[in-house]
């Protein structure tokens, strides 16, 4: 019975020891491709680009749609700091999504809205019922008030239905864009016909001082829990998502920031309101469309900083985020698996989703299975304590690697943080990350596996949110 | 038990190495970080330094008070400075500051750079070559045909901002072919050149290819170039259905009732099409 028992854990942490292999492996080589695109965008002489962008009356114009519930205390801003935006044709379309706040009555005060005539295109479909419109004089701003189904695609959908530009833009209403965000996410659009899809790197606003709607200084925010994701977001979004769109197979545009080119958005049916992950469903739903009727396209994603958005500063607020992301994730999964392992959908079929099933889905029930099983065999003596280094090694040490080499990456390329004292804090976080809250985030994922698998009925949560920290108004002028 | 696990096999000595492998690979990347801040800090200010004694020189360039000796360093520094400036200021300040980067040689080292095999090298010289492209048009053109797409885009650009009337045919005709530029990045070029009169657009407007053609017809109009009437007329009798919806947007954005009997003359071979004329003749005839 022993040598039963001894076996299967030698084996089962064998097994461990080949999965964290193949999934940090793979990882490293998304790292390594996503710091060379990196490499290249910094060094790349766009600023001509940009302003050639900005410059010219062909530039295709961008419909911003800013879903927005609920929220009084920063819609004003956020519409000012769109409308301050370098770029020549903007359209921005608020959505209120069913507030019972005082979010419509803010806008109408402050940019004078009037009843609108404007009639809505008939597609996409959504639930919540539109009660009515209004637009600023100048007609660049529309605000539609819409019934809340407590889902922000619905929302978005509605907005879709307004959006009257070759280029739409989703963005959070608690998401802060970098000046010239709106002709870097543009660029690849002019430059490329068949491009469906622009994503850009997100950071966490949690730390940040804005003055004017625009990002002034950016420090390390002052909680761990912040900390840990400003990492999980460089690891993520600069060099995870950069390496998977230059291997062509990017699956995911977070609803925080994205374009979209229009038509192919209404092509598919605008967002899945059913969706926990409408923006990874999106994603894929472009692809799939575009590789059945064997169109060219591309999926493409710009590595420069270009928005800010406030993450969750509680343990509790992370959790709700998490599992919602990984309940998402696993129907989406399930939506799409014809689509799995098919060479019919190229990079993202072959490799993007069978690494998101594998290790991303199924990750954490091979971290807690694996872990107890490797950690338990060591210490009763089942296994030797070499092999579980091996397997500490792979897992724990290759992640830990990733993460740093993650926070060179940033450091070489774009250093936002100022301070040497927070690029310490940084480090420093890596090892906090890797050490205690990997755990903590496995548990939190294996939860929205159990949701995804059971059925489970979608869970949103409501976070709360600090606000922006804001510098002085008052500018001393020269 | 014991013997069992001293069946299996393992590597003497490998949980040390594997903690010190970490280890060494975590402290390095760490420490790379930090080196890498501190370098760029100090390299950084002494950039600026360099950068904020010569900046007052720049005025004296403008003025045509060019007998200064710098230090290498400096001058280099000064020449970077002049470079980007001369790409913000106009008229005479920037005819002072190209003048001055000629006399310095700039301009043969971004033509060296400008045939380096790395596209990146050859992207900075281009963007570094803007200010003063106008010396050297030929050289833009052969970059409108590089082997790197993004280079292909950034000359298209630096064509349509230095405003070379001469690159016009060249950028059209660069909408087509096995090393072509986006259509998109074409027009803008071209409206950013702002040709007065459709003689810079060369043959485009009668070319073989129907891309090439519809385009130079298209952007002819954009232009509103009165003088280009009789050519985008000529392409209500094209065989491409391209061409053809190309003029009769071209003769609406000009609005000259001269093209009305063309525009009644043509056969439309569609219902798109003959409501796009249709709509043309409405408009025209000042409906």
């Amino acid at each position: 019975m022993l040598e039963i028992l001894t076996q299967v854990t030698y084996w089962v942490t064998w097994i461990l020891i080949v999965y964290y292999s193949i999934y940090n492996g793979l990882f490293l080589v998304v790292l390594l491709r996503g710091a060379l695109e990196v490499s290249r965008e910094v060094n790349w002489p766009s600023s001509m680009s940009l302003s050639e962008i900005f410059a010219n009356p062909l530039t295709p114009g961008i419909s911003i749609i800013v879903p927005a519930h609920n929220e009084e205390s920063g819609i004003v801003d956020a519409v000012l700091a769109l409308r301050n935006l370098r770029y020549p044709v903007t359209r921005i379309i608020v959505v209120d999504d069913g507030s019972t706040d005082a979010t419509f009555e803010k806008l109408r005060e402050n940019f004078g809205l009037r009843p609108s005539n404007r009639e809505l295109a008939n597609a996409p479909h959504h639930e919540g019922r539109v009660i009515d419109i209004w637009a600023s004089r100048s007609g660049d701003l529309t605000v539609i008030r819409k019934e809340s189904v407590r889902l922000r695609s619905d929302a978005v959908n509605v907005g879709l239905r307004a959006a009257d530009q070759e280029i739409v833009c989703m963005i959070d209403a608690d998401s802060l864009l970098e000046r010239d965000a709106l002709l870097h996410i543009a660029a690849p659009f002019v430059a490329d016909p068949t491009v469906l899809a622009v994503g850009g790197v997100i950071r966490p606003a949690n730390g940040v001082s804005v003055s004017r709607g625009a990002v002034t200084k950016v420090e390390m925010p002052k909680k761990w829990v912040e900390r840990i994701q400003v990492v999980e977001y460089l690891r993520a979004f600069l060099v995870g998502r950069t390496g998977w769109a230059s291997l062509k197979g990017l699956m995911i545009i977070s609803g925080a920031f994205g374009a979209f080119r229009r038509e192919a958005v209404l092509e598919v049916g605008g967002l899945d309101i059913t969706s926990l992950a409408e923006d990874a469903d999106l994603v894929v739903s472009l692809t799939k469309k575009a590789r059945d009727e064997k169109r060219p396209y591309r999926i493409a994603f710009v590595a420069e900083p270009v928005c800010w958005t406030e993450v969750p500063n509680t343990f509790k607020a992370l959790s709700t985020q998490r599992r919602r992301w990984s309940q998402g994730l696993g129907e989406l999964i399930a939506k799409q698996r014809k689509m799995i392992l098919n060479p019919r959908y190229g990079v993202l079929g072959m490799l993007t989703l069978p690494y998101f099933v594998l290790f991303e889905f199924y990750g954490p029930i091979f971290g807690v299975v694996g872990a107890f099983v490797a950690l338990a065999g060591a210490i009763t003596g089942l296994i030797t304590w070499q092999l579980f280094a091996l397997a500490f090694f792979v897992s724990v040490g290759l992640s830990l690697i990733s993460s740093l080499a993650s926070v060179l990456i940033e450091e070489n390329a774009y250093h936002r943080y100022s301070r040497l004292r927070d690029v310490l804090t940084l480090l420093l976080t890596t090892l906090a990350e890797l050490m205690g809250f990997h755990l903590v985030h496995t548990w939190w994922r294996l939860q929205g596996v159990y949701r995804a698998l059971f059925k489970r009925p979608s869970e949103w949560g409501t976070i709360t949110r600090a606000g922006f920290d804001q510098e002085d108004r008052d500018v001393p002028t020269a | 038990m014991i013997d069992t696990i001293q069946a299996l096999p393992t590597v003497p000595g490998l949980m040390m190495a594997l903690l010190l492998t970490t280890a060494t690979v975590c402290g390095l990347l760490g420490l790379t970080v930090v080196v890498t801040r501190v370098v760029r800090t100090v390299a950084r200010a002494r950039e600026q330094k360099r950068r904020n004694r010569v900046r007052p020189l720049l005025l004296d360039i403008f003025d045509g008070k060019t007998n200064f000796v710098l230090p290498r360093a400096e001058s280099r520094a000064l020449i970077r400075l002049a470079a980007e400036s001369a790409t913000q200021v106009r008229g005479e300040d920037r005819d002072a500051l190209t003048n001055w980067l000629t006399v310095q040689q700039f301009h043969r080292e971004c033509l060296k750079r400008m045939k380096s095999p790395f596209a990146l090298t050859r992207a900075r010289a281009l963007e570094s070559f803007a200010p003063i492209a106008a010396l050297a048009p030929g050289a833009i053109e052969r970059m409108l045909s590089d082997r790197d797409a993004r280079v292909r885009s950034l000359a298209a650009q630096v064509a349509g901002r230095s405003g070379m009337k001469s690159l016009v045919p060249a950028l059209l005709l660069h909408a087509e072919g096995p090393r072509s530029i986006p259509a998109r990045i074409v027009s803008m070029a071209v409206l950013r050149a702002a040709p007065s009169t459709i003689t810079d657009f060369g043959d485009t407007p009668a070319d073989a290819n129907v891309r090439v053609r519809a385009m130079a017809l298209d952007l002819a109009g954009q232009l509103n170039l009165v003088d280009a009437r009789r050519a985008i007329e000529a392409g209500l009798d094209s065989p491409s259905e391209t061409v053809r919806l190309a003029s009769i947007r071209s003769i609406q954005r000009l609005g000259s009732p001269l093209s009305l009997p063309a525009l009644k003359q043509m056969a439309t071979y569609s219902a798109y099409e003959h409501s796009h004329a249709e709509v043309a003749i409405y408009e025209l005839q000042g409906g």
